[in-house]
């Protein structure tokens, strides 16, 4: 099997990678990086050392929190295609006659997916933190820090930390567990919008389908917090909305276990459900375009 | 010596529904056929090459292939099968070439000098580095036989083949057809409407109607089963019609005066004999042969009276 999946992701690659939807992707993401960066810059002049400004990691966070937004509705686009587009065009009438067996395309579809989503996500890392560097300072320890108070730096509201390097560890490490929090939402993501593509033989229709549930769960989560903590995109908001208000320094939100063993556990489980129900709905379903 | 059986299908049957779209399906496709498989619109030719290539899944029956059930031994099956169904689709952003690299690559093959042989044979040599959505239909019908061509397999299924292509494609199409056949003993299942084009290019068919096989055997077995038939246009058309009464011909159609008649070629002689006898004045009797369009329109229920005079 493993040698046949490989063919066909190399052939899933060869088809993404000559079209314009990957590289049309990277404008608003990046974009969205280094606008947030940019405003930080230009609404609090040039003097990052002000007590006034907010470190630069609460620009960190706050510009990845925007690209991983965009990103994790990427994810869901470019998923909802994947299937639908086959069967919309009629290329499965091509490929399927091929030695393969749906499995290994299946298997290649969300290899594929995920590694786009790996790859979007791992840029909007680097670019969040050249970003950082870029408007903050390249590695002058305390300079993309700001003290609240006179040499004072107040983490959680509560944990006051008069060393600057012990402050950048600690949120640096913070930024990482909320990024390491975001990947299974963007991967779940993928999985939501691949569930959808299994279901419908138009590509308009299952984009416009995947993303009009993907805003409405969005927008529940937001509504009802309660239940929306069980919606499989809300956790990438979790880590890094906490991430930067640690940064910020005013607000007492904190890391909580619960919340964190959440964040991961619901994406996780939808995702494999998600997958679970398109595999079947695919193999089983007759190719009729 | 028995030929060898390259395709089977028992009791195929696809249900969508409450429409039975193959009912019962047993088709037999020996090595070295070109065999033509052949009904109306909505007959379940389609249905059928479908289920062959596993793109849906049958209701009840089973397909055999090589020997062996193509749902068991599905990999090794395709490995030995190429196939076009329906329009052929590609990727439009594509070039053909491209396209079929990596389709080829899909079945495990990377030589592109393959790939460049299957272009030239199909006639798109020069047209292989352009998008495939700059292509024209039949381009995209030469393209789909090239992608079936790719692994040099022993059978080769074919759904409306010459779809879209102009006479000159048609021919080259038959052409190619009949020489991979004869040159390297490809097998070859075709569906068609164009029944003219099955006549010349396979030699044994399939009649298909309401999901049912009609009929299965050689095309000249069909047609040398058929009577003879002829075409008389004479008058007074009463008397003319006397005389093929009284002589018991049957009457196939008549078109502005012309009698199509079934008659053997040896009756021709005897029936002009009665004809002048009666003192009908003849304007045409000429012999005429049955096609595999009137064999087809017989067994589907159509207009039976069409004959091509010889």
């Amino acid at each position: 099997m493993l040698p046949r999946v490989l063919r066909l992701v190399r052939f899933e690659l060869a088809k993404l990678f000559r079209q314009k939807l990957p590289y049309v992707v990277l404008f608003p993401i990046v974009g969205a990086i280094f606008l947030v960066m940019l405003n930080a810059m230009d609404v609090h002049g040039e003097a990052p050392s002000n007590p006034m400004i907010r470190n630069g990691f609460e620009y960190l966070t706050t510009s990845c929190l925007w690209a991983l937004r965009l990103v994790s509705v990427f994810a869901v686009v470019i998923a909802s295609l994947s299937l639908s587009s086959e069967a919309s065009h009629g290329t499965w009438r091509m490929m399927l006659v091929r030695p393969v067996t749906r499995t290994d395309v299946f298997v290649a579809k969300v290899l594929v997916i995920a590694t786009v989503v790996l790859a979007l996500f791992a840029l909007t890392a680097l670019a969040s933190w050249g970003a950082l560097h870029l408007s903050h300072g390249f590695w002058r320890e305390g300079h993309y820090m700001s003290p609240l108070t006179e040499g004072k730096y107040t983490l959680m509201g509560e944990e006051v930390v008069s060393d600057p390097l012990r402050t950048k560890d600690i949120l640096a490490r913070d930024f990482r567990l909320a990024l390491a929090l975001s990947l299974l939402p963007l991967l779940a993501s993928g999985c939501f919008g691949l569930l959808i593509s299994s279901m419908f033989d138009n590509t308009g229709a299952a984009v416009g389908l995947a993303m009009f549930f993907a805003i409405f769960l969005y927008g529940f989560a937001s509504v009802d917090r309660r239940a929306g903590r069980y919606v499989f995109s809300h956790s990438l908001e979790y880590g890094l909305s906490v991430a930067k208000h640690r940064a910020e320094g005013y607000s007492d939100k904190k890391w909580e276990r619960e919340e964190i063993q959440r964040a991961w556990q619901v994406p996780l489980l939808s995702g494999l459900a998600f997958l679970g129900v398109a595999y079947v709905v695919f193999v089983k379903r007759d190719i009729l375009t | 010596m028995t030929a060898e059986t390259i395709l089977r299908t028992e009791d195929l049957t696809k249900h969508f529904g409450e429409i039975r779209a193959v009912d019962g399906l047993a088709l037999e496709v020996f090595r070295g056929d070109i065999y033509g498989l052949l009904g109306l619109n909505g007959a379940g030719k389609t249905t059928t090459i479908r289920m062959l290539m596993r793109l849906i899944a049958p209701t009840r029956g089973r397909i055999l292939a090589f020997g062996e059930d193509i749902r068991a031994h599905q990999l090794d099956v395709l490995n030995r099968i190429g196939a076009m169904v329906e329009v052929p689709a590609f990727y439009p952003y594509l070039t053909g070439r491209k396209n079929l690299e990596l389709l080829y690559g899909l079945s495990g093959g990377r030589d592109k000098a393959r790939v460049a042989e299957c272009l030239g044979i199909v006639g798109l040599a020069e047209r292989g580095q352009h998008k495939v959505r700059t292509y024209s239909q039949g381009m995209r019908q030469r393209l789909g036989l090239a992608q079936a061509l790719l692994t040099k397999p022993e059978l080769v299924v074919l759904d409306e083949p010459t779809n879209g292509l102009d006479p000159q494609g048609i021919h080259d199409i038959r052409a190619l057809i009949q020489r991979l056949n004869r040159d390297s003993g490809v097998t070859f299942v075709i569906s068609s409407h164009l029944l003219y084009e099955i006549e010349l290019t396979c030699n044994r068919v399939g009649i298909v109607h309401e999901g049912k096989l009609r009929v299965q055997d050689r095309v000249a077995t069909l047609l040398a089963s058929a009577k003879s038939v002829a075409r008389v246009k004479a008058e007074p058309a009463e008397t003319v019609r006397r005389v093929l009464a009284d002589r018991k011909i049957e009457i196939l159609s008549t078109d502005d005066g012309t009698c199509h008649i079934r008659c053997a070629p040896d009756d021709i002689a005897d029936l002009a004999a009665a004809l002048h006898d009666a003192h009908c004045r003849i304007h045409e009797l000429a012999p005429g042969r049955v096609t595999l369009e009137d064999f087809f329109m017989a067994e589907t229920g159509g207009n039976g009276g069409n004959t091509h005079a010889a």
